[in-house]
């Protein structure tokens, strides 16, 4: 003959209650993957990028963008 | 036999009529929640209590062990300490002799193994009702209690000298389980702790008994002699040498997890490490529905502590095991009482000592302790300070924790758990955008783009328009055979039909040489730039370049031929962008690295307190960052690998 029920002189473990921390933790992770998704599947960049506009006159002749002279110039590096 | 509950005549019934055994005792008050002729269950059974026997166990508590029959059979439900066990006798089981016996021994007892919890002896001092035997008063027996830890306990009754040994098996089980109604008239149950007002035979002052039939033992709060409440009246024992100085005043009632508590004791402890004896301090609790339970302080750490079944632990080479969780050992101190105030339920006296273990496994605490014929476990759970405050009304000052508590939680770990998910998601997610990458080709050609030098109109490189789609990253990749030799390039991408455009720039480098008898070399030929998504349609690459050395294009007869950068270039769409999955790793290893270095430290300080030795067990949370550190290595390598692979498409 036997019961069922848990037995007193066993009594189950204690947990550790999850402090704010772990709200904090759990918050800041949601965020970084979050943030860190959106970049991969937008395929953005972060920071500033090089762009510009021809402008529209030379737009207007076919290949005119090869005659317009508003490349980069300056630089450049070496040893 | 039955006893008459009012003349206390006892008479047997035999074979040949009805004998009268003549008075038995009176009967010893005793607060109990059990009553004659009260009806209760067990399981699916139900059960009348018919009779009962009181029994002075040898180191001087009382137990009463109710006879209870069920349809068909009968059992005992004994009552000692607060603690309740319905047991049957189990006939011609196997059994071992006492002798063989000790505390903490295993042994296998009608096919079921059981840890000695105690060995003792009892004697008949009073009974009620109607028993199964003839009891015979101030008539003692041996008998060893077991359980197996999984809530079964049995006890073998070895009689006196020359008896039978009996097995009693059965299961501790739970006041409320056993739905207890009726009976004899008696005080409500739900009545709270009957107390009883003594005075101190030494100096006269009140004493008041909480648990009454339960105690045995009593300490007067004004003059610190220890008094002896087994013998009807109260006897003084001796004198303590400290006075005892509780912060929780006796008599208040507190609410925990198991129920309504109330301090009726207090005993302060030392424990002997290294020679030196460090103080703790235990309050004893008490409800007669809950039994007794424990309130520990040691350096301003509170426990609430559980007595349980020896045979619920089991251990292993490094320490202890219970629920499935491993315990690692703490300390092994011998422990000793140093002054007491209040009652207690065994005979405490100052200066008695037991030997005691602790195994740690934060916020609980597994302590084992032993003396000569009888073994204890327990279970702590670590409390704050305003834990223990909030459950005494919040009224008490309690002072301030000093150092790291035994069993106190790493507050950090709890960060631990979102770090780690965080780390594996970002693994699984770096995994699945590597291999998901397209990387199309859209352009690849060795270009000699037309060098100039500062100042001068550029002359640039413009390729056949190509397509580009939307909502894809666009890397440049740039090669150049240079040896000694710098080159830079600016490359656009000009939308044929809008005129958008978008530059990169990238400079590549190599310079080799040997110097005194060293060869070295430096810089990189290839270079990378990726811009982010583009609008759909007809795009035209245009590059122009520099270069440092513009005298290396071969001079031949007649007009040298235009300086030229070659510059093996390509132009992809959707690659995959391990930096981000770098900075999103290291973005959440800055409070991984944070919690790990708290962490390693908090149990530093932990250990330092430990009598095994201050290295201890290492740190979940630093053993965790050196796994993670190993596995993340790993699956970059593999990420990179795919990546690459892809590129290679």
């Amino acid at each position: 003959m036997t019961t069922e029920k848990r037995p007193p002189d066993r009594p189950p473990l204690p947990h550790a209650r999850r402090p704010v921390l772990f709200a904090i933790m759990l918050a800041f992770c949601v965020v970084v993957i979050g943030g860190y998704t959106a970049l991969a599947i937008t395929q953005r960049e972060l920071g500033t990028e090089d762009r510009d506009e021809i402008p529209a006159s030379v737009r207007s002749s076919p290949g005119g963008y090869r005659s317009y002279s508003f490349w980069h110039t300056g630089y450049h590096g070496g040893k | 036999m039955r006893v008459c509950s009012y003349c206390h005549n006892a008479v047997l019934r035999t074979d040949r009529g009805v004998d009268s055994l003549g008075k038995v005792a009176d009967l010893v008050p005793i607060e109990s929640p059990l009553r004659l002729f009260a009806e209760g269950h067990y399981g699916s059974e139900s059960f009348l209590l018919v009779g009962m026997a009181q029994l002075r166990h040898a180191a001087g508590g009382l137990t009463q062990e109710w006879y209870a029959r069920f349809s068909g059979t009968w059992g005992w439900l004994a009552e000692a300490q607060g603690r309740f066990y319905m047991t049957f006798e189990v006939a011609g089981a196997q059994l071992p002799s006492l002798e063989s016996l000790h505390p903490g021994r295993q042994v296998e007892i009608d096919n079921r193994m059981y840890t000695v919890a105690e060995l003792g002896g009892a004697t008949y001092i009073a009974a009620t009702g109607e028993l199964p035997f003839k009891l015979v008063p101030q008539s003692s027996y041996r008998f060893v209690d077991l359980a197996d830890g999984q809530g079964n306990f049995a006890t073998i009754d070895y009689g006196g000298p020359g008896d039978t040994p009996a097995l009693y098996v059965g299961q501790q089980v739970a006041l409320a389980d056993l739905h207890i109604s009726g009976g004899e008239v008696g005080p409500s149950r739900e009545a709270p702790i009957t107390s009883t007002r003594l005075s101190c035979p030494n100096c006269n002052a009140p004493i008041e008994i909480r648990a009454p039939g339960q105690s045995l033992r009593a300490a007067c709060g004004y003059c610190s002699h220890v008094l002896d409440l087994t013998q009807g009246s109260l006897r003084v024992l001796e004198k303590l040498a400290v006075k005892a100085t509780p912060q929780i005043a006796l008599g208040t009632s507190g609410t925990f997890s198991e129920g309504s508590l109330t301090v009726i004791g207090y005993v302060r402890r030392s424990a002997e490490i290294e020679g030196t004896w460090y103080p703790f301090d235990e309050y004893l609790l008490y409800a007669p529905e809950v039994g007794f339970r424990w309130l520990v302080d040691s350096d301003g750490h509170w426990s609430y502590v559980q007595p349980i079944a020896p045979g619920a632990v089991e251990l292993t080479p490094n320490g202890a095991k219970y629920e499935r969780v491993k315990f690692p050992l703490f300390a092994s101190a011998t422990l000793r009482v140093d002054t007491v105030v209040g009652e207690f339920y065994w005979q405490v006296k100052a200066g008695e000592t037991v030997t005691g273990d602790d195994y740690v496994a934060p916020p609980a605490m597994l302590s084992r302790e032993a003396s000569g014929e009888e073994e204890n476990w327990s279970l702590s759970t670590y409390m704050k300070i305003a834990e223990v405050k909030r459950a005494f009304g919040g009224e008490l000052d309690l002072g301030s924790t000093t150092g790291v508590g035994a069993n106190q939680p790493d507050p950090m770990r709890a960060a631990t758990t979102p770090l780690t998910l965080g780390f594996f998601a970002l693994v699984v997610l770096g995994i699945l955008f590597a291999a998901m990458a397209p990387h199309e080709l859209k352009f690849s050609q060795t270009i000699a783009v037309p060098v100039t030098t500062t100042g001068e109109s550029p002359n640039a490189f413009f390729s056949d328009p190509f397509a580009l789609e939307a909502g894809k990253n666009i890397q440049f990749k740039f090669r150049s055979p240079l040896d000694n030799d710098w080159g830079y390039v600016v490359a656009s991408l000009v939308n044929v039909a809008s005129g958008d455009v978008v530059t990169v720039d990238a400079a590549m480098e190599h310079y080799s040489g040997v110097d005194e008898g060293e060869s070295w070399s430096e810089g990189d030929i290839d270079a990378e730039k990726v811009v982010g998504p583009v609008p759909a349609g007809q795009y035209v690459l245009r590059v122009e370049g520099q270069r440092g050395n513009m005298t290396t294009a071969p001079v031949e007869l007649g007009t040298p031929p235009a300086p030229t950068l070659d510059v093996q270039t390509e132009v992809r769409q959707g690659v995959f962008r391990m930096r981000y999955l770098w900075l999103a790793f290291g973005v959440l290893g800055v409070p991984f690295l944070i919690c790990g270095i708290y962490s390693y430290s908090f149990e530093k300080r932990r250990w330092s307190n430990s009598t095994t030795g201050t290295s201890g067990p290492k740190t979940p949370l630093a053993l965790l960052i050196a796994i993670l550190a190993a596995v993340l290595s790993a699956l970059v390598l593999i990420i990179k690998a795919i990546a690459e692979s892809s590129s290679d498409d």
